[in-house]
C-alpha cells in the first residue's frame, strides 16, 4: 500500500512538471499552427483557431483581409464561394478551432530544406563518430591508466574551455585558412576528432566510477588497454556514449556560428541557417519560423526517445557488476 | 588633436599579416595527410573563376525569390558575368562572419553593408576605396539621396555606393483606440504637448496601478535610435561634420535640443513608471506580446517594412500614418534615413565587373524596380523612375515624404559602434536612475570624443608608417 | 611505468593533437592581442599592460563582474538542485517513464530563437504566464516582478529561463542512477535508513563524478554566459543583464578593440580557473571514485 502510494505521489508529481516543462514546447506547435491574423494575439492560447461566418446556412473559414470602415474584408477559405472576399460587420464572426497546415508546406518551401538537411546530416553524422570514437579513447588515456601527465593533460584540456571563443576566432580562422580548409566542412568535422573536452571530462568521471577491479582482472589474463577499452570500459560506459552522440548531435544539428564563418556558399549552408533567415531585420514570419522550429526539434527528440534503450541495458549491467 | 590629410592606403600594407609564423611546410603535410585520409571527398574549391563576382547579402529568406530575380536580371543584361549570391548574416553592429573573412584574406567581391557601419568600417580598413571607379564611372552623387550619399563616404573617398534608403520613422496610430478614448481619430498629434496630452488620454491605469493600455512607448526603439529620432525632430543633432579642426566631425550628444528630447522622454518615464511602460516593448515585433498589432498600445513610430507586418498580422486594424510631431505645430520634423550600400571588402582588388555590378544594382531601372516591388524598399538612387509611383501611394508617400525631406543619418562617425552603446546607456540612466540628461549625455559626449581621438591617434600612426615606407 | 605513459600518450593522442593543430596557437595568438591595440582589421600595435590597467578602471567592466557573479551563483547551484530533483522523479520505474523523459529534454533541444520568443511573451508583466500565476495566489502586487523590463528582475528572469534548460543535466544524473547498483539501496533499507539517508549516503556519493562534472561545467558555461541576453535584452535594462561576455563581444566586434576584449578574455579564464580549481579541491574529498 505504502509502495503504491508513493508512485502514485511520484507519478503525479512528474506529470506536473512533464506540463510546466512541456508547455513551451506545445506553444511553439500551438504557433506554428495559427493564421497570421491570430498569431498576433495578445491572449496566451494554446488551441489555434480561425475565423468563421455564417454563409447560406453553413459555417465557413474566412480570413481577414483589410478593413473598409466599421467593418471587416474577409476572404471566404471553403465551400462553394472559396476565394470571395465580402464586407462584413466583425459580430458576424466567430472563432472556430482550426489548424493552419500551410505553414508547414509554406516552410518546407521558404528554403531549400532537404538539401540543407543532408548538408547538415553529413556533418552531424562525421560530428558524432569523430567525438564518440576519440573522446571515449582520450577519457580512458585519462581515467584509466595511470601516466605521469595525464594531470597537465587533464587541466590543459579543462583550460580550452575556460577561454571565451570569441578572442581565438580570427587566428583560429587564419589557420583553417592557412590548410586551405574555408568552404569546407573540414573546419566543423576534423575537430570532432581531436576530442572535445566537455565530453572528455565527461566520459573520464563515468569511467572513473568502473571497478578498477574488472579492468585489473582482464590485464591480469593478459588483455591488451585496447582490449580492455572495447570489451570492458565501452559496454559499461553505454549510457554516457549514447549521451555524448546525442549530446554532440544535437550541438552540430543547432550549430549556426560555425557554418556561417566556415561555409562561404548558400549551397553548402546548414538547416540551423535557414531557420535563422526565416527572421530578418524588414520581415519575420513567425507561423514558418515556429514550424521549421518544430520540424527541426522532432528529430532530435525521436533520437534523443531511441537513444534511450541504452539507459536500461545500463541497469542491467549495473546489476551484473555489484 | 592630430591633424590628417589623406593619404592613399598601400595595398600591399593592408593585407592581413598572419599573427604567427605559418605552419612550416613539413607541419601542413602532416595534419593535411592525417586529415586528407579522414574526409575524402571535401577537397578545397578551386580558386574564382574570372568571370564569376561572389556577393554577400544579408537579408532573410522572404527576399530570396526578389535577390534570384535581381540576379538573373543582371546575368541576362551582361551575358559573360555570372553572380553567385550567398547569405552573410549582418546584425547591423557587426559582422563576424565579414570581418573574419577580411582578417582571414577570403571573402566576396562585393558586400552589402548596413550605412551606419560605413564609416566606421571605412576607417578601419575594412573597405576598399572605390573613389577611382566611381570618378571614371557616369554616376554622380547627386543622383542620391544626400544623407545616404554622405553615409557612404569617409573623408571625401567613397568607399560604398547606396543602394536603399529607410526613412526614419513614420507615426502610426491606431484609429479604434482614438475612438474609444474619444479622440478624433483623423487628427494625429501635431506637436508634442499634443502628443501628451493624447498619451494620457489614451493610456488606461486599472486598479492595481498598472497600465493596461499606453499611449506610446517613446523609447520602443533600442535606445539610441529612439535617440536620434527625438533628437532630430526636436531640432537637435547628435553630431557635427568634419571641419579644420575636427577632420572626424565632432561629438554633440548633449546639444541643448537633444537634452530637450530626452528631458521629455524623462518627464514622460517619470509619469508612467518606465518599468511599466518599457513592459510594452517589443522584442519581437508582430509576435503576440507586440502591443502595438495587439491593440493594447495606440501609437508608434514605425520602419517602412512594418506596415507589411502589419498588415499580415493585424489585417483588420484601422490604423492612420503621418509624420512624427514635433515641438512645434509647423515645423518640418526632421527624420533621418539609413540603409544598405554595396561596397568591396578591402583585401579584394575592385574588379570592373564587381563595380559594374554595384553600380546596376543601385542605378538601373530593373534592380531599383525589383528593389521597390518586390523587396518593399526604397532606392537610395533619387533618380529612380519608381519614387514617381511611390510617392502617390497613401502609405508608402508618407514615407517618401519622410525621405525627400530627411536631413540626417545616424552619426557619421568610425566610433559608431560605441556611441550609440552609450547613448543606449545614457538613455537607462535617465529613465531608470533619475539622473539628469544634460549630465548624462555630457558625459556621452566627453567618453565618445575621447574615443574619436583614439581612433584618429590609430590613423594617424597608420599614415606615418605608410609615408615612411614610402 | 614508462609504457604506462605511452599508453596513455597513445589514447590521448587524438586529443594531443587537437590541442597542438588548433587550440595551442590560436591561445597565445589571444594573449599577444591582449597586450595589443588591435582593431580587428588592422594588424595587433604593442601597448604593453595598457589594456589591464584600462580593464581595472572600465565601470561596466565592473558592472558586468559583478552581474556575471550574481549569474553564477544563482544558476549554478539552482540549476544543480532542479536537475538532481528532475533525475530523481526520472529514475522512478513508472509506465511511460521514457516519454517522460524526453518530454524533461525538449527544452533543450528547442532552437534559441524560438525559446526566446516564448520566454519574452511567458514573463510580460501584465500579460505574461508566471505573474498570471503569482496574481492567481495572490501575491500583493507591488512584489509582483516587473521582470525584464525592471533592472532588479531581469537577471532573475534570465536565471528563470536557464532552469528550464535543467533538464540537460537531468539526463547525466540519470545515465549515472542507472549505474547504482540496486544490492547498494537494498543493504542500506535493511540497515534501516530512510529515503533521506539513502538519497545522502548512498545515490549522493555514487552520482557526485558526474555532479562534479556538471558543476565544473555549470560554472565555466555560467562565466561564459552570452547568447539569452545578447538575443533577449541586449544587456539591458540599465546594464542589468551586461554579462562578462556580452561586455566582451561589444568591445570585440562593434567597438573594434579586440585587444582590449582579449584582455578581458583572460582576466575572465583566470577567473575561471581558479574558481574550477576551488571546486575541484573543495571536492576531492567528498567525490567518490571506484578504485
Amino acid at each position: 500500500m505504502k509502495i503504491s502510494l508513493n508512485r502514485t505521489v511520484g507519478w503525479v508529481v512528474l506529470v506536473l512538471f512533464a506540463v510546466l516543462f512541456t508547455l513551451p514546447f506545445v506553444w511553439q506547435i500551438s504557433t506554428s499552427l495559427k493564421t497570421e491574423d491570430q498569431v498576433g494575439k495578445s491572449e496566451f492560447d494554446l488551441v489555434p483557431k480561425a475565423q468563421t461566418m455564417e454563409l447560406d446556412g453553413s459555417r465557413v473559414e474566412v480570413k481577414p483581409v483589410s478593413r473598409s470602415g466599421a467593418n471587416q474584408v474577409i476572404e471566404v477559405m471553403e465551400g462553394p464561394k472559396k476565394g470571395a472576399k465580402l464586407t462584413v460587420d466583425s459580430n458576424q464572426l466567430t472563432l472556430r478551432p482550426h489548424l493552419e497546415w500551410s505553414n508547414y508546406s509554406d516552410g518546407f518551401k521558404a528554403f531549400p530544406f532537404f538539401h540543407m538537411l543532408k548538408n547538415t546530416l553529413v556533418i552531424c553524422v562525421l560530428v558524432v563518430l569523430g567525438t564518440v570514437l576519440s573522446c571515449s579513447l582520450a577519457a580512458y588515456g585519462l581515467a584509466c591508466v595511470q601516466w605521469k601527465g595525464r594531470e597537465i593533460l587533464f587541466w590543459a584540456m579543462l583550460a580550452t574551455m575556460m577561454l571565451p571563443a570569441q578572442v581565438t576566432m580570427i587566428p583560429l580562422f587564419q589557420t583553417f585558412k592557412g590548410l586551405g580548409w574555408i568552404n569546407t566542412i573540414l573546419p566543423l568535422v576534423v575537430p570532432a576528432f581531436c576530442g572535445n573536452a566537455f565530453f572528455v571530462f565527461m566520459l573520464r568521471q563515468f569511467y572513473r566510477t568502473i571497478p578498477a577491479s574488472l579492468m585489473e582482472a582482464a590485464r591480469i589474463d593478459g588483455a591488451s588497454d585496447v582490449r580492455i577499452w572495447a570489451t570492458i570500459v565501452l559496454p559499461l560506459s553505454k549510457a554516457a556514449l549514447a549521451v555524448v552522440a546525442v549530446f554532440s548531435f544535437i550541438g552540430a544539428w543547432n550549430d549556426f556560428l560555425g557554418p556561417l564563418l566556415y561555409l562561404m556558399d548558400d549551397e553548402k549552408y546548414t538547416l540551423a541557417i535557414g531557420l535563422a533567415r526565416l527572421q530578418g531585420q524588414y520581415s519575420s514570419d513567425w507561423g514558418r519560423m515556429m514550424a521549421m522550429s518544430v520540424v527541426m526539434t522532432l528529430p532530435l527528440v525521436t533520437l534523443f526517445f531511441l537513444a534511450q534503450r541504452t539507459f536500461v541495458e545500463g541497469i542491467k549491467l549495473g546489476g551484473v557488476k555489484g | 588633436m592630430v591633424s590628417l590629410t589623406y593619404l592613399p592606403r598601400n595595398e600591399a600594407m593592408r593585407r592581413p599579416r598572419p599573427i604567427y609564423p605559418r605552419l612550416s611546410l613539413v607541419g601542413r603535410l602532416v595534419i593535411g595527410a592525417s586529415l586528407g585520409l579522414l574526409v575524402g571527398g571535401c577537397l578545397p574549391q578551386p580558386g574564382p573563376e574570372p568571370h564569376v563576382i561572389t556577393v554577400w547579402q544579408p537579408f532573410d529568406a522572404s527576399l530570396q525569390p526578389a535577390l534570384d530575380h535581381v540576379v538573373a536580371e543582371f546575368e541576362r543584361s551582361h551575358p559573360g558575368i555570372k553572380v553567385r549570391m550567398s547569405f552573410a548574416s549582418n546584425d547591423l553592429t557587426s559582422s563576424q562572419k565579414l570581418f573574419l573573412a577580411i582578417a582571414g584574406g577570403v571573402g566576396p567581391d562585393v558586400t552589402f553593408v548596413d550605412g551606419q557601419q560605413l564609416s566606421e568600417w571605412a576607417a578601419r580598413g575594412a573597405l576598399a576605396d572605390l573613389t577611382e571607379s566611381f570618378e571614371k564611372s557616369d554616376l554622380k552623387k547627386e543622383d542620391f539621396w544626400i544623407p545616404r550619399w554622405k553615409e557612404s563616404t569617409f573623408r571625401n573617398h567613397v568607399y560604398a555606393i547606396p543602394w536603399g534608403a529607410d526613412p526614419n520613422f513614420a507615426f502610426v496610430w491606431n484609429k479604434d483606440m482614438f475612438r474609444k478614448a474619444g479622440l478624433d481619430p483623423e487628427k494625429p498629434p501635431r506637436t508634442i504637448d499634443d502628443l501628451d496630452r493624447m498619451a494620457d488620454k489614451l493610456t488606461v491605469v486599472d486598479k492595481q496601478g498598472n497600465i493596461s493600455i499606453l499611449g506610446i512607448n517613446p523609447w520602443e526603439w533600442e535606445g539610441a535610435n529612439s535617440m536620434f529620432t527625438w533628437g532630430y525632430a526636436f531640432g537637435g543633432s547628435l553630431y557635427k561634420e568634419p571641419d579644420q579642426d575636427h577632420p572626424l566631425g565632432t561629438v554633440t550628444a548633449d546639444d541643448p535640443k537633444v537634452v530637450e528630447a530626452l528631458e521629455w522622454m524623462a518627464k514622460f518615464g517619470r509619469k508612467y513608471d518606465v518599468r511599466k511602460v518599457n513592459s510594452f516593448t517589443t522584442q519581437v515585433i508582430g509576435i503576440g506580446n507586440d502591443p502595438f498589432f495587439a491593440g493594447k498600445s495606440a501609437m508608434r513610430l514605425m520602419h517602412v517594412s512594418q506596415i507589411k507586418q502589419l498588415r499580415k498580422y493585424a489585417p483588420t486594424m484601422d490604423f492612420g500614418i503621418g509624420l512624427i510631431p514635433a515641438p512645434l505645430d509647423g515645423e518640418y520634423p526632421n527624420g533621418w534615413i539609413g540603409g544598405w550600400s554595396l561596397a568591396v571588402p578591402r583585401n579584394k582588388k575592385v574588379r570592373p565587373e564587381a563595380f559594374e555590378f554595384i553600380k546596376w544594382m543601385c542605378t538601373s531601372k530593373e534592380a531599383t524596380t525589383i528593389e521597390a516591388n518586390e523587396m518593399e524598399q526604397f532606392p537610395a538612387y533619387a533618380k529612380s523612375q519608381v519614387f514617381e509611383r511611390l510617392s502617390k501611394d497613401p502609405i508608402r508617400g508618407v514615407f517618401y515624404k519622410i525621405l525627400a525631406n530627411a536631413k540626417h543619418v545616424r552619426t557619421l562617425m568610425p566610433v559608431q559602434g560605441y556611441y550609440m552603446e552609450r547613448i543606449g546607456r545614457a538613455m537607462d540612466e535617465v529613465l531608470y536612475g533619475g539622473k539628469a540628461p544634460a549630465a548624462a549625455l555630457g558625459k556621452v559626449r566627453v567618453d565618445v570624443s575621447k574615443r574619436l581621438e583614439a581612433v584618429a591617434d590609430d590613423l594617424a600612426q597608420h599614415e606615418n608608417k605608410e609615408q615612411k615606407q614610402k | 611505468m614508462k609504457s604506462r605513459t605511452f599508453t596513455g600518450i597513445a589514447f590521448c593522442s587524438p586529443l594531443i593533437f587537437g590541442l597542438v593543430a588548433f587550440t595551442i596557437l590560436p591561445v597565445l595568438a589571444s594573449l599577444w592581442f591582449s597586450l595589443c591595440n588591435y582593431p580587428i582589421l588592422d594588424p595587433p600595435r604593442f601597448v604593453g599592460a595598457a589594456n589591464y590597467v584600462e580593464l581595472a578602471r572600465d565601470d561596466r567592466f565592473w558592472h558586468s563582474v559583478r552581474n556575471t557573479f550574481t549569474y553564477v551563483l544563482l544558476s549554478v547551484p539552482l540549476g544543480m538542485i532542479v536537475g538532481l530533483g528532475l533525475a530523481l522523479l526520472l529514475n522512478q520505474k513508472v509506465s511511460g517513464i521514457k516519454v517522460f523523459r524526453t518530454l524533461f529534454f525538449l527544452p533543450t533541444v528547442v532552437p534559441l530563437v524560438a525559446n526566446s520568443v516564448l520566454w519574452v511573451r511567458l514573463l510580460n508583466p501584465q500579460q505574461g504566464l508566471v505573474n498570471t500565476f503569482f496574481r492567481a495566489m495572490h501575491m500583493p502586487e507591488a512584489w509582483v516582478p516587473g521582470w525584464l523590463s525592471d533592472e532588479h528582475w531581469a537577471l532573475p528572469g534570465l536565471v528563470l529561463m536557464s532552469l528550464w534548460g535543467a533538464g540537460g543535466g537531468a539526463v547525466l544524473y540519470v545515465a549515472a542512477l542507472q549505474d547504482v547498483p540496486k544490492e547498494l539501496f537494498e543493504a542500506a533499507e535493511l540497515d534501516g535508513a530512510g529515503p533521506s539517508q539513502r538519497f545522502r549516503h548512498v545515490t549522493i556519493p555514487m552520482i557526485s563524478p558526474v555532479l562534479l562534472f556538471t558543476g565544473v561545467m555549470g560554472l565555466i558555461g555560467g562565466f561564459q554566459e552570452f547568447a539569452r541576453a545578447f538575443v533577449m535584452t541586449k544587456g539591458g535594462p540599465w546594464d542589468s543583464t551586461l554579462f562578462y561576455c556580452l561586455h566582451l563581444f561589444n568591445s570585440a566586434f562593434t567597438e573594434f578593440r579586440l585587444g582590449y576584449a582579449s584582455a578581458m578574455a583572460w582576466v575572465l579564464f583566470a577567473i575561471i580557473l581558479a574558481a574550477t580549481a576551488i571546486v575541484m579541491r573543495s571536492s576531492s574529498k567528498h567525490v567518490q571514485y571506484e578504485q
